[in-house]
């Protein structure tokens, strides 16, 4: 099978355009060829991609081989550029091969033209394979680089992490400790005082706390690693939407109280859903806890209602909200929203909600403006399972 | 006269086991959330604590946003400062706090105790 050959001829003379092709069809070419001698028929021919050389002649009536040449640079593309010309002079032809002819040959003298044209497809293609190469190499660079820098970031996140995580541990642990410490100390027979059983029994209540507390942290800490893995399992029963939410804000009685936070709610009576109690009970004890540790101080309106398929609850506050750039990190893992101010907490709270939330096929969201306050709604499916939409 | 402790801690319970134990030591307990209430209770009476205890990750103010309050207000500056922290800052920035003296958490009540007691002499 002949080898294919598509030249590109800038020639005024049919004549000798023929006698080009003849010889590259006797070196055993099949040769698709386009002859043309002005520039715009030029431009026009290399936006059709698969041309392998440019032959031109260097004097045309409307063109020259200079420009020509030029043409072929500003298209972009690498094809070997072939002057063959009857009239060149040495001059002349080593200028143009220092602007980027290939080479040049003398028409009267065409015996060269085949090993010419073949030597500069190979060469031409040996360009386009190292390219390609260090195209491929700068891009694996790129890919490895984006990586690294991924990997660091996620590498900080983890230690900034266990720093927070340590020290959340480390607060129910003092008082655990410290209140371990005064009940030794009630008994300490030396100091003759027996202890007092109200103080006794308030101490242990308090350590009690504390060591659910730690629970708890640890809790959220392996929470986060089963939605990790996809592990975390689900037990759904019917609830009644307002009674688990007037527990929950039960229990927080005293921390309400203490961070000067007062409660409005508006709780539909008869929310009924098929929904994982425990998890459910989770995700409001986050918003409110979120609520007291962001916005002491402030009004905290929790609302339920409705409608056919659907639940609605919302919690909100009027703390100092959320700053825009904030919003959309709020529900990934180990954020806080305010990291500056001291805010402590896991920052695995909202995380953790989205994640029940998903699994029970509804959604969660933040409004927020900064300084006025900050809105989490839920909306729930009573049939508490993914694929029903509002 | 009973001496008065200034006891600065975001977390109630803490707050509450430490204020039992001053308390039974004979110490008039003073009690703030955090720095910001700190410096609204200072601005507020007559009656200036003897001491402080601070804790240093707050809400609203932390410790060291207090600690620059009080080092920049002639009325107050004065008053000794313990710092309860669990840990987690450099200790360039701890340096900065130019606390009478620091207790890491879990803090040991005999060592509370001792360390202010060492202030007030």
């Amino acid at each position: 099978m002949n080898k294919q050959i598509r030249v590109l001829l800038v020639e005024d003379s049919k004549a000798d355009a023929e006698i080009i092709l003849r010889l590259i069809k006797k070196a055993g070419y099949e040769v698709f060829s386009q002859q043309l001698q002005t520039k715009p028929d030029l431009q026009n021919a290399l936006k059709n991609q698969g041309w392998d050389v440019v032959l031109t002649d260097y004097s045309l009536p409307q063109f020259s081989a200079e420009e020509a040449l030029e043409t072929l640079k500003q298209s972009g593309l690498d094809l070997p550029f072939i002057l063959v010309s009857g009239t060149v002079g040495e001059e002349t032809a080593v200028r143009m091969m220092k602007a980027g002819a290939n080479d040049y040959l003398l028409k009267d003298n065409l015996e060269r033209l085949c090993p010419a044209i073949e030597r500069e497809l190979g060469e031409a293609k040996s360009r386009r394979e190292r390219r390609k190469a260090e195209e491929e190499l700068s891009n694996n660079q790129k890919k490895l680089a984006i990586a690294y820098e991924e990997a660091r970031k996620a590498i900080k996140v983890r230690d900034d992490f266990l720093m927070i995580a340590s020290h959340e541990l480390k607060t129910p642990i003092t008082s655990l400790k410290m209140n371990l410490q005064m009940m030794r100390r009630g008994i300490n027979v030396e100091q003759g005082m027996p202890p007092k059983p109200e103080a006794l029994a308030k101490s242990i209540d308090t350590s009690i706390n504390q060591v659910n507390r730690l629970v708890k942290l640890i809790e959220d800490m392996m929470d986060v690693t089963r939605m990790e893995i996809g592990n975390l399992r689900f037990e759904r029963s019917s609830i009644n939407l307002k009674s688990l939410v007037q527990e929950v804000l039960d229990r927080f009685t005293n921390e309400l109280s203490f961070a000067k936070c007062s409660i409005e709610t508006n709780l539909h009576a008869e929310i009924i859903g098929n929904w994982d109690k425990t998890r459910i009970d989770q995700v409001v004890v986050n918003l409110i806890s979120n609520a007291i540790k962001y916005a002491a101080g402030s009004k905290i309106t929790v609302e339920a209602s409705k409608n056919e398929t659907h639940a609605f609850l919302s919690v909100r506050d009027n703390g100092p909200g959320i700053p825009k750039e904030k919003i959309p990190a709020v529900f990934q893992r180990y954020e806080r929203a305010n990291h500056d101010r001291n805010v402590v907490g896991l920052g695995l709270g909202l995380f953790i909600c989205r994640q029940i939330i998903e699994a029970h096929g509804g959604t969660i969201r933040v409004q927020s403006e900064e300084k006025k306050g900050a809105a989490f709604l839920i909306e729930l499916p009573l049939s508490g399972v993914p694929g029903t939409t509002a | 006269m009973k001496e008065r402790i200034l006891v600065v801690e975001d977390d109630a319970d803490i707050l509450e086991v430490v204020t039992q134990l001053l308390e039974l030591e004979g110490f008039e307990v003073l009690k703030a959330g955090n720095g910001q209430v700190a410096i609204d209770l200072l601005e507020k009476t007559e009656l200036l604590p003897h001491l402080i205890l601070l804790d240093l990750m707050m809400p609203v103010k932390d410790g060291f946003e207090f600690r620059k309050y009080q080092m920049n207000h002639p009325r107050i500056s004065s008053i000794p400062v313990v710092v309860m922290t669990a840990e987690g800052h450099h200790s360039e920035r701890k340096s900065l706090l130019k606390a009478n003296a620091i207790l890491k958490k879990p803090i040991d009540i005999d060592e509370l105790v001792g360390f202010i007691r060492k202030q007030l002499t």
